[in-house]
């Protein structure tokens, strides 16, 4: 009964008009975002982010969640019809999808988008609702040491999946959680790294740091480097978007394993929708019968990748919303946002804030509902938006960079502390190093650096004693298993890349 | 010397540099503490000393892979930096029209093709637009044209 309680009760929040307005709003900007390419899911929430400030945490993060799941439905839109991937879980949607779209058959590609992710979306959702009271109950009984231990293991899988060396990562993610000690500390009160001033005495905010790395950086690095293509709006019309029979007869297997693998993949720390894809992509080509399809227009690689992002979009809330432990930068802005409100995420977020954890669950189903509804009737408007060429978004989406940085707190210094994150972003970002551990440290960095200082008081400073606690001490092996794997992998693949050059430089 | 990686070790020579002076600040300025009874110090100098540790094989790295090609931006980066500077700077002694207005023209000027009359056209658009979403629709007190005393 208590279910059904709590389903009316999410229902009730997710349906007042204020959340279904935000709700609306979160989803029809992520389809924009989505569909612009050169415009990340990552840069569009850090840029909206301002807004949360104002707003209740409930309807702050449904519209956050909102933008997130929305850019999934909006990527793929560009990858079928320009074979451009508007975010990077969609890539692999280009592969097949262009190919349908070459043979005229784009808005059947577009339609089976729409029904998968609604498909991997609800999978994701039912999930969700299931296994965030059970992981909540049994962290319930975790310590300190338990904590430091995950987000150890959440930071060192972040920085060790991303794509650039695990150097690279692990420095980001230690450099993040440096800036996060500049200002107040908490435990001794001494201010940190803030040379005397009073504007970084309540530390660097997320907002800015966020819009800098993702959103500035991004803007540097896309200017005449976006590639606008015209493309006819008439040639898709809505007649054209009903699949066959046999659409269908094919889809429905590979939706159901791509989803079970989306889920899987949402919940593990630095994995997420992109990897989650190619997983499904690749499984789904090994078990076909006619696998020399896959990469010409087969209708079934791309409701595989589509169900597995969406899927693994909404399950990646599990360890974000249960424990605290955001598994990728987005959920860190998501934890952001409720920390800005004084709402620290952890097991009893659901018990202690029914409103908001069901609410947020039950404004995904409608969220979906609303997507699948903006997609299909309005492709027209968005294949239209295809077309905008980059030299007038980029001072638009500076506009909003910059109101919105000097809205939090009416701030010039503010604005200005964005400018810095935006330099130090476009450095990283010639250097080839990773901006969203730096990210996913800056938000856990508090957290761990008290649990780890709160530990070590109750081991009596003795290190051994936190292996020694059962959970703690696996949780760490794993960490030190996940360390030892990338380091291997990482040299065998240079070794190959170097073989590879040597051939190279012999066939010279 | 052609085959090393310059790239590679600046980026690693500038995290060095960053993790030992945050290490060395720390170090000096606030209390480090016991390992049971840590200080505000200890964390950001264990934390400090580690970023210099990555930021050093990262240079050791460098002499062992070819440079990587890439173009390297200088003015698109100023430009754009610019303009954030622009608004910061106007937006209080000035308020949100002649904030937005400047930094569109200023940050239009990243493109390397001089249209002033679309930049105009452009910056006086998201100016309304500016003040429509976030006066009218958001209410955030905001001053339109201000200004200093």
């Amino acid at each position: 009964m208590e279910f059904f309680a709590n389903i009316s009760l999410g229902l009730e929040t997710a349906l007042s008009p204020v959340n279904l307005l935000y709700c609306f709003f979160g989803v029809f900007v992520g389809t924009l975002v989505g569909v612009l390419p050169g415009l990340g899911a990552l840069a569009a929430i850090s840029m909206l982010f301002p807004m949360t400030f104002h707003l209740e945490p409930t309807t702050a993060l449904i519209m956050l969640a909102g933008i997130y799941y929305g850019t999934a439905y909006g990527g793929s839109t560009a990858s079928i019809l320009l074979n451009i991937p508007g975010t990077t879980s969609s890539a692999v949607t280009c592969l097949d999808g262009y190919p349908m779209a070459q043979q005229g058959r784009a808005g059947v590609a577009l339609a089976m988008t729409a029904v998968a992710s609604f498909f991997g979306g609800v999978f994701g959702i039912l999930v969700l609702s299931m296994f965030t009271p059970v992981v909540a109950a049994w962290a319930l009984s975790f310590g300190p040491a338990e904590y430091f231990a995950l987000m150890l293991l959440g930071l060192v899988a972040a920085s060790a999946i991303s794509d650039a060396s695990l150097v690279k990562g692990l420095a980001m993610v230690v450099l993040g959680v440096l800036l996060a000690t500049v200002g107040m500390d908490p435990q001794s009160g001494t201010a940190r790294f803030t040379f005397g001033s009073l504007s970084v005495l309540d530390g660097l905010s997320i907002s800015a740091l966020a819009m800098g790395l993702f959103g500035v950086a991004e803007i540097i690095a896309s200017i005449r480097n976006t590639e606008t293509r015209r493309l006819d709006p008439k040639a898709i019309s809505l007649r054209s978007l009903m699949p066959k029979r046999d659409d269908f007869n094919r889809s429905w297997l590979p939706m159901l394993r791509a989803s079970t693998i989306g889920s899987l993949f949402g919940t593990l720390p630095g994995t997420g929708p992109t990897v989650a894809a190619f997983v499904s992509y690749g499984l789904e080509k090994r078990l076909s019968d006619e696998p020399e399809k896959f990469g010409k227009g087969a209708v079934e690689g791309v409701v595989a990748p589509e169900s597995a992002n969406n899927a693994a979009d909404q399950t990646a809330f599990i360890p974000t919303l249960s424990l605290g432990i955001p598994g990728s930068a987005t959920m860190a802005l998501m934890i952001g946002a409720l920390m800005v409100h004084g709402i620290h995420p952890g097991p009893n977020l659901v018990t202690q804030q029914p409103s908001l954890f069901w609410g947020l669950v039950m404004s995904f189903w409608i969220g979906n509902l609303l997507l699948v509804i903006l997609n299909l009737p309005l492709i027209g408007l968005w294949v239209r938006l295809l077309s905008v060429p980059y030299h007038l978004l980029y001072p638009a989406i500076l506009m909003f960079v910059c109101i919105g940085a000097y809205s939090v707190h009416y701030s010039a210094f503010d604005v200005l502390v964005v400018m810095g994150f935006g330099a130090l972003g476009y450095a990283m970002r010639l250097f080839g190093m990773p901006a969203a551990p730096l990210l996913l440290g800056f938000v856990l960095g508090p957290l761990i650096e008290q649990h780890f200082r709160r530990a070590m008081v109750l081991a009596r400073g003795d290190f051994s004693a936190l292996i020694e606690r059962p959970i703690a001490g696996s949780v760490l092996a794993v960490t030190g298993l996940v360390l030892v794997w990338s380091i291997w992998s990482g040299s065998k693949a240079s070794a190959r890349l170097k073989e590879r050059r040597l051939r190279i430089e012999d066939e010279d | 010397m052609s085959r090393m990686d310059l790239r590679e070790f600046a980026g690693g020579l500038s995290l060095t540099l960053l993790g030992a002076a945050f290490a060395v600040h720390a170090g000096t300025n606030y209390a480090i503490g016991t390992v049971t009874r840590m200080g505000p110090g200890m964390v950001p100098v264990i934390l400090g000393t580690l970023l210099a540790l990555f930021g050093v094989v990262l240079v050791v790295g460098a002499f062992f892979r070819a440079p990587k090609s890439g173009e390297i931006r200088i003015f698109v980066p100023l430009v754009i930096l610019g303009a954030i500077l622009a608004f910061a700077l106007l937006i209080r002694p000035f308020g949100l029209f002649p904030a937005v207005f400047a930094c569109t023209v200023i940050a239009t000027f990243a493109e390397m093709t001089f249209r002033p009359i679309a930049s105009l056209i452009l910056a006086t658009v998201l100016s309304v637009a500016a003040w429509l979403i976030f006066v009218v629709a958001l209410q955030l007190p905001i001053a339109l044209v201000n200004w200093p005393v």
